[in-house]
């Protein structure tokens, strides 16, 4: 596992590479790069320190970009999305999803029965971990936002 | 149908299908028209379609209401016009603006011109080849995905803006494109970890945000846009995940015969 220095640097310019696709305010770089730093961190140390797993250190990371979205949208006089969306990126389980790909590519060969099993269970083991890890993420950093609403759609004004 | 009400509800409708248009969640967007309606002493409701948004407008003071419809073209995420419409909305509350300034602000608004082409790709390779060391990778492999995701999103925004091509067949090439080039560390012997590289060189085509609106809609219960959107991103990441599939046939990576 990278050191945690090293770790939220690259969620950082991660976020903001993503940031630009969604074309953010200029302002709103800064703020990205330090809720993706912040989130992917969190995720890092949970799975590093505390042995938790990845599907909850992952729902913990992005709870700590959605809580973090609402005060620094109100100092940047962005909305919270504009910010939190692109530092939650870095956090994709993209290595799950593509030993989903690989393993469902292998099922497609003539294979003995045992080698096809592994597959198909290699295949729906990352696909599940992908798709929860995916799941809880969009709940973990929605959930914030609706919970202070005051706060978070009148962070423009 | 009372003419007063016709700047509120064609202003109203055009801004409605604008900032759905640029990635807005249905709850900004019902937040953000209801508040101009009632900074210009109307009552405003939204019905939000997935290629539609309706808005009726009523007069507080004489109850009368009026209705316009506008299609909502191809999404296209762009998170400073939100913002700046978002602003917009909050000075039609606070200040009362006429509506000759209002419209000249929005008018500038949706002509502003969004981050030049060149920084997006340089910042998008930067973020997929961060995202490869992230998972993992060596430096060899940070250059590799550094090179394929620049030609990739190169090619995706040539394709779709010079050769109209459709985006889902788009984001298909440029996937098996990526992916190709992202091979380079298993044919050349590239550094060590050549898996992560190819992993990590289509991630920059994953419909993050349309994945994240989807479940905001859902949490906000607008139960229809939030199911197309989830098909939508669905739609666009089957897409990827063919030419990550394509490009790992062609090049015989992961079969053994």
């Amino acid at each position: 596992m990278l050191p945690i220095i090293e770790d939220c640097f690259f969620a950082a310019i991660a976020a903001v590479g993503f940031g630009s696709i969604s074309n953010i305010p200029t302002r709103a770089f800064y703020g990205c790069a330090f809720l993706a730093a912040a989130g992917h961190g969190t995720r890092t140390l949970l799975m590093g320190m505390s042995c938790i797993s990845i599907i909850w250190a992952s729902l913990a990371g992005s709870i700590v970009i959605g809580l973090l979205s609402i005060p620094v949208s109100s100092h940047l006089k962005t909305p919270a999305e504009s910010m939190s969306y692109p530092a939650l990126l870095p956090m994709i389980p993209g290595m799950y999803a593509y030993r989903t790909i690989n393993a469902l590519l292998q099922c497609t060969e003539p294979s003995p029965d045992n080698i096809l099993i592994h597959n198909l269970c290699t295949m729906s083991y990352n696909g599940l971990v992908c798709t929860i890890i995916i799941l809880l993420m969009l709940i973990g950093v929605t959930i914030p936002i609706f919970f202070f609403d005051k706060y978070s759609f009148s962070a423009t004004r | 149908m009372n003419e007063g009400n016709v700047f509120p509800v064609d202003f109203l409708a055009d801004y409605a299908a604008t900032i759905l248009r640029c990635g807005a969640t249905t709850v900004r967007t019902e937040k953000n028209v209801q508040r101009i309606a009632g900074a210009c002493g109307y009552h405003a409701e939204i019905n939000i379609y997935p290629r539609h948004v309706d808005v009726n407008v009523t007069n507080v003071g004489n109850g009368k209401n009026t209705t316009r419809s506008r299609a909502i073209p191809d999404w296209e995420i762009n998170f400073s016009t939100i913002t700046a419409l978002s602003r917009l909305s909050w000075r039609c509350h606070d200040r009362h603006p006429k509506q000759e300034i209002i419209m000249r602000q929005y008018r500038r608004i949706v002509n502003a011109r969004r981050i030049s082409s060149s920084a997006v790709i340089s910042l998008t390779a930067l973020a997929n080849a961060s995202f490869c060391r992230l998972f993992g990778g060596d430096y060899a492999s940070m250059a590799i995905v550094l090179v394929a995701t620049a030609c990739g999103f190169y090619m995706k925004g040539n394709l779709c803006s010079k050769w109209k091509l459709d985006a889902r067949a788009a984001i298909f090439m440029a996937g098996c494109v990526s992916a190709i080039l992202s091979c380079a560390g298993y044919v050349f012997n590239i550094g060590k970890t050549p898996d992560v590289a190819l992993a990590t060189s289509v991630l920059y085509l994953v419909p993050g945000i349309h994945y994240l609106n989807a479940a905001s809609d859902l949490i906000n219960r607008h139960y229809i846009c939030a199911i197309c959107r989830f098909i939508h991103a669905g739609i666009m990441t089957i897409c990827l995940s063919t030419g990550l599939y394509a490009a790992m046939t062609i090049m015989r990576i992961g079969l053994t015969h």
